[in-house]
C-alpha cells in the first residue's frame, strides 16, 4: 500500500513542533500572556530585576528597564528594603545590561503581584502622573 | 570576451530565489520583534494602589519625623551643661524645622503624584494634621523609587538636622566670663595699713 503524497508534508512539521514545544516556554512567547518581569540572581549576591532578553546564540543576557533592590533599613517603610530604578547612578547607565552568562546563578520569573512587581507598577503610573 | 563575462555572471534563478526569501524572512523576523516589543503588555498600578503607596510614604515620613523629635527630646531631659530654658529654645528651633522639613516632604509626595504647586502645599497641610492626630493604617507596601527617594533625602535631612539639635545642646557651656571685670566679695588685701592687734 502506498502512503499518499502529502503524509510526509503533515507529519514532518507536527513532529518539528512536538520536539520544539518540548524545549519553548511557552509563557515567554512574544504576544502571549502579560508582562513578563525577570529576576536575575548573580553569583555574588546581587538581584536584577527587569525585562530580559536571553539571546542563545550571544554569550551575555541583556536586561532592560533594570531594577534592583536597595537597603531601606532604619528608613521607617513598610520593608526594610527598597526598589531602586537602575539609570540613576552617576554614570547614568543606558541602553540596557548587559550580563556575562557565567555570573548567573538563577534566573527566575517574578510574580506579577510580588511587592517588587507593585512597587515597579506604582513608579510606572507615577512617571505617567508626572509627565 | 564579452560572452564569458556574461556567462560568469549567470546567476540561477533559484538561488535568486531562495536569497530573497532568506531575506524577507529575516527582515519579517526582525519587524515582529519590534513589534512584539512595542505592543509588549507592561503592568500599571491602580489607583487603589497608588493611594496605598501615598499612605505608605506618609507613615515612613512621620515615623522619620517622630524619630527625630523623640531623639531631640530625650536629650533635653538629660542633665546638660546649659540651663533648662536654653535647652528649651534649642529643641524649639529645631522641632520647627523638623515640622517645616515634613511639610516638605509632603508637598514633595503632592508633586510625585501629579498634583500642582498649589494643591501639593493644600494637600501637605492636610496631612501634616492628619498625621498629627494618627499614623495611617494601610496594608504594607514596597514604595516605588520615586516615593522612596523622598523618604530617604527626608531620612537624611532630619539626621542631620537632629544631630546638629543634639550638638548644641550637649556642647553649648554656661555663660562665659564677662570681659569687663566685676566687683566679686573675695577678700583683697587693703591699700592702707592697718593698725594690727598688739599683744
Amino acid at each position: 500500500m502506498k502512503l499518499p503524497w502529502m503524509l510526509p508534508w503533515l507529519v514532518a512539521p507536527i513532529l518539528a513542533g512536538a520536539v520544539v514545544a518540548t524545549m519553548v516556554d511557552v509563557g515567554s512567547l512574544p504576544f502571549v500572556g502579560t508582562e513578563k518581569i525577570s529576576a536575575v540572581f548573580f553569583t555574588d549576591g546581587q538581584a536584577y530585576f527587569g525585562h530580559l532578553d536571553d539571546n542563545p546564540l550571544t554569550g551575555t543576557l541583556t536586561m532592560r528597564d533594570v531594577y534592583y533592590l536597595g537597603d531601606a533599613k532604619g528608613r521607617g517603610t513598610d520593608y526594610e528594603a527598597s526598589v531602586v530604578k537602575r539609570g540613576t547612578e552617576v554614570h547614568q547607565p543606558a541602553d540596557g545590561m548587559r550580563i556575562r552568562r557565567d555570573k548567573v546563578l538563577v534566573i527566575e520569573r517574578v510574580g506579577l503581584t510580588s511587592p517588587v512587581a507593585r512597587a515597579i507598577a506604582a513608579q510606572r503610573s507615577l512617571d505617567e502622573r508626572a509627565r | 570576451m564579452s560572452q564569458r563575462r556574461a556567462a560568469g555572471l549567470r546567476v540561477d534563478i533559484r538561488i535568486v530565489r531562495a536569497v530573497i526569501v532568506a531575506v524577507v524572512l529575516i527582515a519579517a523576523a526582525i519587524g515582529l520583534s519590534f513589534v512584539a516589543a512595542a505592543s509588549a503588555p507592561t503592568i500599571r498600578a491602580t489607583n487603589a494602589e497608588l493611594d496605598t503607596q501615598r499612605s505608605s510614604t506618609e507613615r515612613a515620613i512621620e515615623r522619620i519625623y517622630a524619630t527625630g523629635i523623640d531623639q531631640l527630646k530625650t536629650t533635653r531631659s538629660l542633665k546638660l551643661a546649659i540651663t533648662d530654658a536654653q535647652a528649651a529654645v534649642i529643641q524649639t528651633k529645631y522641632n520647627d524645622q523638623l515640622a517645616a522639613l515634613r511639610q516638605s516632604a509632603l508637598q514633595a509626595v503632592g508633586a510625585a503624584n501629579g498634583l500642582t504647586a498649589d494643591a501639593s502645599a493644600q494637600y501637605a497641610q492636610q496631612a501634616a494634621a492628619r498625621l498629627d492626630a494618627a499614623l495611617p493604617s494601610s496594608p504594607p507596601v514596597m514604595l516605588a523609587p520615586r516615593l522612596y527617594a523622598i523618604v530617604e533625602r527626608m531620612g537624611q535631612l532630619t539626621s542631620q538636622l537632629t544631630d546638629q539639635g543634639i550638638r548644641e545642646m550637649t556642647q553649648a557651656t554656661p555663660a562665659s566670663p564677662s570681659a569687663t571685670p566685676t566687683l566679686t566679695g573675695t577678700p583683697r588685701p587693703s591699700t592702707t595699713p592697718s593698725p594690727s592687734p598688739t599683744r
